[in-house]
C-alpha cells in the first residue's frame, strides 16, 4: 500500500468514526436548509427565481466551507499537538503526500455532501428546480474544498489548541456565511454591501453554485467565480506554506 | 518571652503589600489588602486596617496598642496581639516571614463550568496581558490630555448630533428593520463595536496600572460576545479612575460611531447606505446610552457604585429595601444601623431601579402593543411584566435550590478573600485560606521521593545492576568500539538561552545509553539534533557515520524514534495505525503482526487506541518506533505516567531489544530506570556534560557514606552517636538515619542492641551522584 492511499484511508477511518463531525457534517446544513427554507418558503426574489433557488446553494456553499475548514484545522492542529507531524517528519513521505490526501477525502466528504442536500432540496416539499448547468459545480467544488482546504491549513497552523480552532474558525467562517448571502438571497442585500463580500472566498462560492444549480447565470459568470476561488486558494496556500509548523515547540 | 518583651517588639508588614481603598459593602466599612507577591486579595475591618496601617516597623506594639485604645475603647492584650500577628504571619504579610512563593497562575480563579454547545468561553488570546501592553503603547499618543478632551468632545458631540436628528434617525432605522438582511450587517457592526467596548475598558485599567487576565469569547444561547477580564479594578486609585473605567467602553462606543456620522452626514440622502448608516448610528447611540443606566450588570451599575465607594450596592440595596419595608410593618428591627448616608444611597438605589424596570417595561409593552397585530395587541401590555415575574420566580427556584444544595454538600476550602473581622473588642482568630498555593512546597530528600517506597532501588540493584553490565561484554564485545552517534562541541542557542554548552559524547553500537537531567537541561533539544530536527549553533553531530542535517530521509529510515505517548492516528485501532506508519516508511505491512508480538499486544490488534491503557499505549508507541526495524532507537521518557508493573513490562522488552543488539538511547528522569537498564549514563544539567560514565562509577564516585535506617525509638540519636563509626545520626519521620562509612562495624554494634532484620541499609544511589552533579542538594527535581 502506498503511502498515499495508507493516509487517505487512515483520514477516512477516522472522519467516519468522529460521529460528531459526522453531524456537524451532513446534518447541520440539512437542519439550516429546513430552517431558511421555511423562513422564506414560496417568496420570489426580484431577478424571478424561487427563493429556495438561493437557499439552497447557499446553505450547501457553507456546509461545504464549513466542513473543509473545520476537518482540516482541527486535524493538523491535533497532529501538530500529538508529534504525529514529527512522526511524518521522520519518513521518507513527503508533506505533499499528506496534503494530497488530506485533500480526497475533504474533495469526497463535499462530494456526499452536494449530493445528499441536493437530494433533499429536490423534494417538492423544498421545490428546488436544477435548471442551470449543475455540472459546472463540479470544478466549483474542487476549487472550492481547495481554497477552504487551504484556509483549513492556515486556521491550523495558528491554533494550538481545540477550543482556539473552533473560536478562529467560527470568527472567520459564521461573519463570512451573512456577508456571502449563504443564509438569505443575496440578491437582496444592497449593492455596497454585494461589493464587501467580494473580498469573501465564500461569495465565489456561493455566487457560483447559485449560478450553476439555481440557473441565475451563465458559464461566463461561473468561470469567473471558479477564478476568484483558484486565486483565494493560492493566497491561503502561499500564506498556509510560510506558517506551517512541524512541531509545537520553538 | 515576656510580656514586656512582646509588647515592645516593632514587627512590621511588608512595605509592598498595597492598601486598596475603603469601600461599603452592606453597613460595614471594609478594606481591600493585596498582596502584589502572590496576587492574594483580602478584605479586612476597620480595625485590622487600622493595626495594619502602624504596623510599620517603627511603633512599638505597646504605643499601636494605645493609639488603638484611644480609637475603638478597647485594649490589646498580648493575647490578642498573638492572634493578629498569627493571622498576619499566616498570610505571609509580615516582613521577615516566609517568603511567598509568587503564584504562577491567577491565585483565585474563579471555578469556571465547562463549555457547552449553549454557554461557555473560549480563550483567544493567549497572553493577554502582553496584548494589552503593546495595545497601552501603541495608544501613548490618545492618552494626552489634550487629545483626550479633543476625544470627549467628539463622543459628546455625536451624542447631541444624534439627539438632534433622532427623528430622522429613527425612520431610518424603522425602515432598515424591514430589511432583514440589512439590520443583520448592522448587527455585525455593532458586535465589533462590542468588542472594542471591552477592550476600552481593559486600556483604561492598564493605564491606571490594573491587570487584564484574559481576553476570549463568551457565548451564550447563539450569542456571541467578547470579554476583557480586568483584575483588581478596586486597587486602580481614586473613584474618579475607577468611574471613568466603567464607563470607558461607552466612550469607545460613541467614538467608534463618528465615522459612520460622517460618512452618514456626507452621502446624499438618496444613497442605498444612507437607512443603514442611520440605524446604526441610532441603535449604537442607543445602546450605549442605555448601557449607563444604573442597573445590574450594566456600566452604569458598576460607574455609581465605585462613585458612592459602596461595593455590592443592588445586594446592599435589596436587604436594605427588606429590611425598610418589613420595618414599616414593624416586623423586623428597624434601620437605624444604616448611617442617613446609607440610607440614601440604598433607598434611593432601590427606587431609582424601581423606577427605571417600570419605564423599561412600559416602553417595552408600548414597543410590542404597536407591533402586535390589532386584535392581540392588549397581549403587549401584560406580556413583559408577565416575563418579568417567570424570570424572577425562575431566579428565585434557582437561589434556592442552590442554597439548598450548599447546605447538603458543604464546600472544600474557604474562599481567598475570607474577611478577618473583629466584631467587638479583641480579636478573635481567624483560620487563614489553607489553599494549596499558600503551603510551602514540599522540601528535603524524604519527602519528595517520585517513588513509593524509601529504598526500591537498593534492593533491586544487587541483581540486576551486574546483569546488562556483564551482558553488554558478552554480546557485544566484539563490535564495541563501533560508534553510533558522535557529538563533538556541540552548542545550540534560543535567543539568551543556551540549552547545549559545549557537549561531546560518544555512543558506542550496541549500548544502552542514558540521557539524564531535570526538565529543561536540554535532552530533548539535544535529541532533536541528533535526528536532525535541529542545527546545532556549533559543533558537529555524525549519526551512523553520516552528518543528520538537513533532514536526511534515508538516514532517518535507520533510526527509530518513540516520542511521548501520544503520537498515534486518531480513532484507529493499534493495528491500522501500525499498517499507516509502516506505509509512510514503506516497509512491508507484514512486519506489524512482528511488532505487534514484540510488544505483547498481538490480542489489542483490533483495538481502538482510545481504549488501550497507558501501559499499552507505550509499548504500542515503542512497536512504532521498530517497524522499519531501525539500528539505533530513541526514547523519550518511556515510562513516563506509567503504574509500576507497566514501567517493569516495559522494562522488559528494552532490555529484550537491547539483546538484539540494537543501541538504545533513552531520555528519562527516573533515576531507578537510567540504574536499571543503562550501560551509560550522560547526565546533563544547565546545557552542560555534568558526567558521564556508568551508573556504578559514578555512584563509587560519590564516596557517599551508607545510610542505616533504623525504626524510631529503638535507639535514641545520643546513643547511635555514641557508636563507633557513626558520623550522624537523624530522626527522619518515623527512622533514624544513621550515616556511617563503616557500615559493616555500625551493624555489628547494632546486632547487639536490637533485631537486625529491623535494620534497613541504603547505599548511595544513582540518585544521590545526580543530584550532587546537577547541584540541586538534596531537593528533588521532579
Amino acid at each position: 500500500m502506498s503511502a498515499y492511499a495508507a493516509l487517505t484511508r487512515a483520514t477516512y477511518a477516522a472522519s467516519v468514526r468522529d460521529k460528531t463531525t459526522l453531524f456537524f457534517t451532513f446534518a447541520f446544513p440539512l437542519a439550516f436548509l429546513v430552517l431558511f427554507g421555511l423562513i422564506f418558503q414560496g417568496q420570489q426574489v426580484k431577478g424571478g427565481l424561487s427563493s429556495i433557488n438561493y437557499i439552497a446553494p447557499g446553505v450547501l456553499s457553507w456546509g461545504l466551507g464549513n466542513a473543509a475548514v473545520f476537518s482540516v484545522g482541527f486535524a493538523l492542529m491535533q497532529w501538530r499537538r500529538d508529534d504525529l507531524l514529527r512522526l511524518i517528519w521522520r519518513t521518507p513521505t513527503p508533506l505533499r503526500t499528506l496534503l494530497a490526501s488530506r485533500w480526497t477525502v475533504a474533495l469526497a466528504v463535499a462530494c456526499v455532501q452536494t449530493v445528499l442536500f441536493t437530494a433533499v432540496a429536490l423534494l417538492p416539499f423544498f421545490g428546488l428546480e436544477l435548471n442551470g448547468p449543475y455540472w459546472a459545480a463540479v470544478p466549483l467544488l474542487i476549487l472550492g474544498v481547495t481554497a477552504f482546504l487551504a484556509l483549513g491549513l492556515l486556521v491550523g497552523s495558528v491554533a494550538n489548541t481545540p477550543e482556539a480552532v473552533a473560536a478562529i474558525a467560527n470568527i472567520l467562517m459564521v461573519p463570512m456565511a451573512f456577508l456571502s448571502g449563504s443564509f438569505f438571497p443575496d440578491d437582496l442585500m444592497p449593492g455596497w454591501l454585494r461589493t464587501v463580500s467580494k473580498v469573501l472566498p465564500l461569495h465565489y462560492l456561493n455566487d457560483g453554485l447559485t449560478d450553476a444549480m439555481g440557473g441565475r447565470g451563465g458559464l461566463g459568470d461561473i468561470a469567473a467565480d471558479c477564478a476568484g476561488l483558484a486565486v483565494f486558494a493560492v493566497i491561503f496556500g502561499l500564506i498556509a506554506t510560510r506558517i506551517f509548523r512541524w512541531s509545537n515547540r520553538t | 518571652m515576656t510580656t514586656d518583651a512582646f509588647l515592645a517588639a516593632r514587627p512590621r508588614v511588608r512595605p509592598e503589600v498595597l492598601m486598596g481603598p475603603s469601600l461599603v459593602r452592606g453597613t460595614a466599612r471594609i478594606h481591600l489588602l493585596k498582596d502584589p507577591r502572590t496576587g492574594h486579595r483580602m478584605e479586612i475591618g476597620p480595625k485590622e486596617h487600622f493595626l495594619i496601617t502602624r504596623l510599620d516597623g517603627t511603633r512599638s506594639l505597646e504605643e499601636i496598642g494605645h493609639e488603638y485604645a484611644g480609637e475603638f475603647g478597647a485594649r490589646l492584650g498580648q493575647a490578642q496581639w498573638a492572634q493578629m500577628l498569627k493571622l498576619l504571619h499566616g498570610r505571609r504579610l509580615l516582613d521577615g516571614g516566609p517568603a511567598p512563593a509568587p503564584a504562577a497562575s491567577a491565585p483565585s480563579a474563579p471555578i469556571q463550568r465547562p463549555s457547552g454547545l449553549l454557554a461557555g468561553r473560549s480563550r483567544l488570546v493567549a497572553d493577554a496581558p502582553a496584548l494589552m501592553d503593546r495595545l497601552h503603547r501603541a495608544t501613548a499618543p490618545a492618552r494626552r490630555p489634550t487629545v483626550l478632551a479633543l476625544l470627549t468632545a467628539l463622543a459628546a458631540a455625536l451624542l447631541v448630533a444624534v439627539a438632534i436628528q433622532a427623528g430622522t434617525l429613527w425612520q431610518q432605522t424603522e425602515h432598515t428593520a424591514g430589511q432583514p438582511v440589512l439590520l443583520l450587517a448592522v448587527g455585525c457592526v455593532l458586535w465589533c463595536s462590542l468588542a472594542l467596548h471591552e477592550l476600552a475598558h481593559g486600556l483604561f485599567a492598564r493605564a491606571w496600572g490594573g491587570r487584564v487576565t484574559e481576553i476570549g469569547l463568551r457565548w451564550i444561547l447563539g450569542a456571541t460576545y467578547l470579554y476583557c477580564e480586568i483584575e483588581d479594578v478596586q486597587f486602580l486609585g481614586s473613584r474618579a479612575r475607577k468611574v471613568a473605567t466603567a464607563c470607558a467602553g461607552v466612550f469607545a462606543n460613541l467614538l467608534f460611531l463618528v465615522p459612520f456620522y460622517l460618512l452618514w452626514a456626507l452621502l446624499p440622502s438618496g444613497a442605498q447606505a444612507h437607512p443603514a448608516l442611520g440605524a446604526l448610528l441610532f441603535l449604537g447611540a442607543v445602546s450605549a446610552v442605555a448601557n449607563l443606566l444604573p442597573l445590574p450588570p450594566l456600566d452604569g451599575y458598576k460607574a455609581l457604585g465605585h462613585a458612592l465607594g459602596i461595593t455590592g450596592l443592588a445586594q446592599g440595596s435589596r436587604t436594605f429595601a427588606v429590611l425598610a419595608v418589613r420595618a414599616l410593618f414593624r416586623r423586623g428591627p428597624a434601620i437605624t444601623a444604616y448611617p442617613a448616608r446609607l440610607r440614601l444611597a440604598y433607598g434611593g438605589f432601590a427606587l431609582l431601579t424601581a423606577v427605571q424596570s417600570a419605564a423599561l417595561l412600559a416602553l417595552l409593552g408600548a414597543a410590542l402593543h404597536t407591533a402586535l397585530p390589532d386584535d392581540e395587541a392588549a397581549l403587549g401590555w401584560w406580556l413583559p411584566p408577565a416575563l418579568l415575574a417567570a424570570v424572577l420566580l425562575l431566579w428565585a427556584l434557582g437561589a434556592r435550590a442552590r442554597t439548598l444544595r450548599a447546605r447538603n454538600a458543604p464546600p472544600p476550602g474557604t474562599t481567598p478573600t475570607a474577611p478577618a473581622e473583629i466584631p467587638g473588642g479583641p480579636p478573635r482568630p481567624t483560620t487563614p485560606p489553607d489553599s494549596p498555593a499558600e503551603r510551602p512546597a514540599p522540601q528535603g530528600a524524604d519527602t519528595g521521593r517520585p517513588q513509593s517506597g524509601p529504598d526500591p532501588t537498593y534492593h533491586r540493584r544487587k541483581g540486576e545492576m551486574s546483569g546488562p553490565d556483564s551482558e553488554a561484554e558478552a554480546v557485544h564485545g566484539g563490535s564495541a568500539t563501533e560508534t553510533v552517534i558522535v557529538l563533538e562541541g556541540l552548542t545550540k542557542r534560543y535567543g539568551e538561552v543556551t540549552a547545549l554548552d559545549n557537549v561531546s559524547l560518544t555512543v558506542r553500537r550496541g549500548e544502552f545509553f542514558g540521557i539524564l537531567g531535570p526538565n529543561g537541561a536540554g535532552k530533548t533539544t539535544l535529541v532533536e539534533i541528533v535526528e536532525g530536527m535541529r542545527e546545532a549553533d556549533s559543533g558537529t553531530v555524525t549519526l551512523l557515520g553520516q552528518s543528520p542535517w538537513p533532514r536526511d530521509t534515508t538516514l532517518l529510515a535507520r533510526i527509530g524514534v518513540q516520542t511521548q505517548a501520544s503520537a498515534f492516528f486518531a480513532r484507529l485501532t493499534a493495528g491500522e495505525h501500525l499498517r499507516t506508519v509502516a506505509a509512510l516508511y514503506r516497509t512491508d505491512p507484514a512486519t506489524v503482526p512482528t511488532a505487534l508480538k514484540r510488544v505483547g499486544l498481538t490480542d489489542k490488534e483490533n483495538a481502538r487506541i482510545d481504549h488501550l491503557s497507558g501501559g499499552q499505549r507505550q509499548r504500542l508507541a515503542v512497536a512504532t518506533a521498530l517497524l522499519h526495524e531501525p539500528e539505533l532507537i530513541f526514547l523519550d521518557e518511556p515510562t513516563a505516567a506509567l503504574d509500576p508493573e507497566a514501567r517493569r513490562e516495559l522494562w522488559d522488552l528494552l532490555r529484550s531489544l537491547r539483546s538484539e543488539g540494537r543501541t538504545i538511547v533513552c531520555t528519562t528522569h527516573y533515576l531507578d530506570e537510567a540504574e536499571a537498564l543503562c550501560d551509560r549514563v550522560a547526565i546533563i544539567a544547565d546545557g552542560r556534560l555534568a558526567a558521564l560514565d556508568t551508573p556504578r562509577n559514578l555512584i563509587r564516585s560519590l564516596a557517599a557514606p551508607a545510610r542505616l535506617l533504623v525504626p524510631a525509638g529503638r535507639i535514641s540519636p545520643d546513643a547511635a552517636l555514641a557508636l563507633e563509626g557513626v558520623d550522624r545520626a537523624t530522626v527522619e519521620g518515623d527512622d533514624l538515619v544513621i550515616e556511617t562509612t563503616a557500615a559493616n562495624r555500625v551493624l555489628t554494634r547494632l546486632g547487639d542492641l536490637m533485631d537486625i532484620e529491623s535494620v534497613t541499609v541504603r547505599t548511595a544511589t544513582l540518585e544521590d551522584a545526580y543530584l550532587s552533579l546537577t547541584g540541586h542538594g538534596t531537593e528533588h527535581s521532579r
